[in-house]
């Protein structure tokens, strides 16, 4: 925030938006007392309802491995299921502007209604609003999504972290960030063979749940801010950090060479198809057996829990140094040399 | 020492300062982790070889002036978009006006934009080394084949041996040994040095940026200066020749001139800056808005970047360092660039003595981190 109006650092996704969302909407609103997870848990007669809502603004709306229509239901599908959940119904809205090419409309809905169809979801309402030419850039989309528990106790989340927990991802980081932007710079074409990774997790976190119970703590889905920023999230403010083994991140090696050239970082640059795991040290063989058999065969374990620099995230580097690894405070621009 | 490397470094021996000149050196010394792995004798500090960081606040004034007149648009790598001039950066011009200041990786896309748009006038902000100067003056070369008349550069390209020489003439430091820069040197040659260094009899290794290599090329410097020897030594082969590349200097020396110049922390030194010759004189953005020259700035008056960037201090021993100037409310270019000293210190350095870092970064260490989630 800058004076008394919105920056773009507010929807970076790091420190800055955490304060926007606190001081503005948080502060005023009650029922926001699980805090930053990425969906929030109600009771509801005769079960626990799990719920997250969340807006989608990609430019461009087409994009190497999807659109923003498939984005759209995988995010929300994404935020339930790391949040212990089933996803079972959508509603979907969309701001579009006037001029928007019927076609890339039609690819878009379509887009959607295959991908709920492959999650096992409905989009069963919604709503459609045209903005005059020059009020919304493309189509926006909003979708809110609602499930159950897969199990019950859902994971306990950060609370229940233990000295020696587990850290697991599901696969290669920071593709769908790097996608996109080197696609909106021209240099990938539409049919490149880096793509987005956007794709639904539920199936997987669900297998996860089921095999281990609370042994499971937590899940997140590394979005906005990369796994750098969901990182922070977790531990910030709290009494144990993450030690990262920097040799075991995944990563696609063109896609980490494409980032190396530009000056990125893929740490920074957000997954739409891949979570994070802590578990319990004794379970972490299940654990990752269970992920690599239920779609994602690059699951590894990254790091652990540990307790010497709290609120911190401490990379062990390749050639065994320390460092911390930061969130994303701005966007990322790209180097001189 | 446990790294998993090919070399050791001895725990044992007399205090060493090495200095690493090039700013991408800094950023990949600190995310490599290499700082944490030397012995505590081992002083590495940060020299002027951030680009960025050495453009002193007048450039970025005259830079966001151009921003800010009509029909002109600046054009520039990313790096010098968060960087403060006297009132607001081009990030905050861009910010009201996101024609006027636009991101490109290579001065060439400058060139195709103007051609491809006549009626702007297209300024570049032809900032960097030894790396970037061929590539500014390739730019140049090809809007003189196209006859543009809407294209000129802002001058403050700059060079790096005299600048090390007039560094230890300053006779402030006391310097062991260079960790010398790896594209820079793969521009002028490894010879380049010899001249300066051999003057002030200090050894010298050229190093690479891949962590493996470049903690084996700063441990040959550090056994260099253990056993007293004074030779310039090249640990990045695969890239760096003794004549440099030759090709590169030739259209260096086609479009530029050597003039003195001002560089942030040293003040003027002599023969360091790059000017363009009478014949591309047309290309100078100073030329085409003579108006530029009226505007004279200067630093914050407790930035205390100059001497972070000669190596005087190091990043917390300058009072603003994590408190008022943070890399969300950057006060010197130090710490905004992300090749900047002060940035990467902030970001990356783990030492025993860390204070809770989320106090530090939020630049009030009196409030109490308070959990968000």
């Amino acid at each position: 925030m800058s004076n008394n109006h919105v920056t773009l650092e507010d929807g970076a996704g790091g420190r800055e938006s955490a304060l926007l969302v606190q001081t503005i909407f948080r502060s005023r609103f009650g029922g926001t007392e699980d805090g930053f997870a990425d969906a929030a848990r109600k009771p509801f007669p005769g079960g626990q309802l799990l719920m997250s809502t969340d807006g989608f603004v990609v430019q461009p709306a087409e994009f190497p491995g999807g659109n923003i229509g498939k984005l759209a239901v995988c995010g929300t599908v994404n935020d339930i299921a790391v949040s212990g959940g089933r996803p079972l119904y959508l509603a979907a809205g969309y701001i579009i502007e006037e001029g928007f090419p019927l076609q890339a409309l039609e690819r878009i809905a379509e887009a959607m209604a295959t991908t709920a169809h492959e999650c096992g979801v409905s989009i069963v309402t919604g709503d459609t609003k045209v903005v005059p030419r020059g009020q919304a850039d493309g189509v926006y989309i909003h979708t809110t999504g609602v499930g159950t528990p897969v199990c019950e106790p859902l994971p306990p989340g950060p609370v229940a972290l233990e000295n020696g927990d587990v850290l697991i991802a599901s696969g290669n980081l920071g593709e769908h960030g790097l996608a996109l932007l080197a696609f909106r710079e021209g240099l990938l074409d539409p049919d490149s063979n880096l793509q987005s990774d956007c794709a639904p997790v539920h199936r997987a976190t669900a297998q996860l749940q089921i095999t281990l119970g609370t042994d499971l703590r937590l899940m997140r889905d590394p979005t906005r801010g990369g796994l750098a920023t969901t990182l922070w999230e977790i531990v910030h403010g709290r009494d144990f950090n993450f030690l990262i083994e920097e040799a075991d991140l995944p990563y696609n090696q063109n896609f980490y060479s494409l980032a190396a050239m530009l000056g990125l970082d893929l740490l920074h640059l957000p997954s739409e198809g891949r979570f994070i795991a802590i578990v319990k040290n004794t379970r972490v063989d299940d654990a990752v057996q269970c992920l690599r058999q239920s779609g994602c065969p690059d699951a590894r374990v990254i790091g652990r829990i540990s307790k010497e620099r709290p609120g911190r995230t401490v990379l062990i580097t390749s050639i065994g140094g320390q460092r911390f690894l930061e969130p994303l405070a701005q966007e990322q621009l790209p180097r001189i040399c | 020492m446990t790294a998993s490397t090919d070399s050791v470094v001895p725990e044992a021996g007399r205090e060493l300062t090495l200095m690493e000149i090039c700013g991408t050196h800094t950023v990949s010394i600190f995310k490599s982790g290499i700082r944490s792995l030397l012995p505590p004798r081992i002083r590495l500090i940060s020299g002027p070889g951030c680009p960025v960081c050495v453009t002193p606040t007048t450039y970025m004034d005259q830079a966001i002036q151009l921003a800010e007149t009509t029909d002109v648009v600046v054009m520039s790598f990313g790096d010098m978009l968060r960087v403060p001039g006297s009132n607001q950066s081009l990030l905050d011009v861009r910010r009201n006006q996101p024609g006027a200041v636009r991101i490109i990786y290579s001065p060439l896309e400058a060139v195709d934009f103007a051609d491809l748009h006549p009626e702007v006038q297209v300024v570049f902000l032809g900032v960097g080394f030894e790396t970037t100067a061929p590539t500014v003056a390739a730019a140049v070369l090809t809007a003189r084949e196209k006859n543009l008349k809407n294209f000129s550069v802002l001058c403050a390209c700059k060079t790096i041996p005299e600048a090390m020489a007039a560094l230890l003439s300053t006779g402030d430091i006391t310097l062991d040994g260079f960790i010398l820069p790896g594209h820079v040197s793969a521009v002028i040659g490894v010879d380049a040095y010899r001249l300066v260094l051999e003057k002030f009899q200090i050894p010298a290794v050229v190093c690479s940026f891949e962590p493996r290599s470049l903690f084996t090329g700063i441990a040959q410097l550090i056994q260099l200066a253990d056993e007293g020897r004074t030779s310039i030594e090249n640990a990045y082969t695969a890239v760096v020749r003794n004549h440099g590349n030759p090709a590169a200097r030739s259209i260096l020396a086609e479009v530029f001139q050597p003039c003195d110049t001002a560089w942030r922390g040293l003040g003027i030194i002599p023969g360091t800056g790059l000017e363009l010759r009478s014949t591309y004189q047309d290309f100078d953005a100073l030329q085409r808005f003579p108006e530029l020259r009226a505007i004279s700035a200067s630093s914050p008056s407790a930035c205390r970047c100059g001497d972070v960037l000669t190596g005087r201090i190091s990043p917390p021993e300058c009072p603003l360092f994590g408190k008022a100037c943070t890399p969300a409310r950057p006060i010197g270019p130090c710490m905004v660039s992300s090749e900047g000293t002060c940035g990467a210190w902030l970001r990356y350095h783990v030492s025993p003595t860390d204070q809770h870092p989320a106090c530090i970064a939020s630049g009030n260490e009196d409030q109490p981190c308070q959990t968000i989630m």
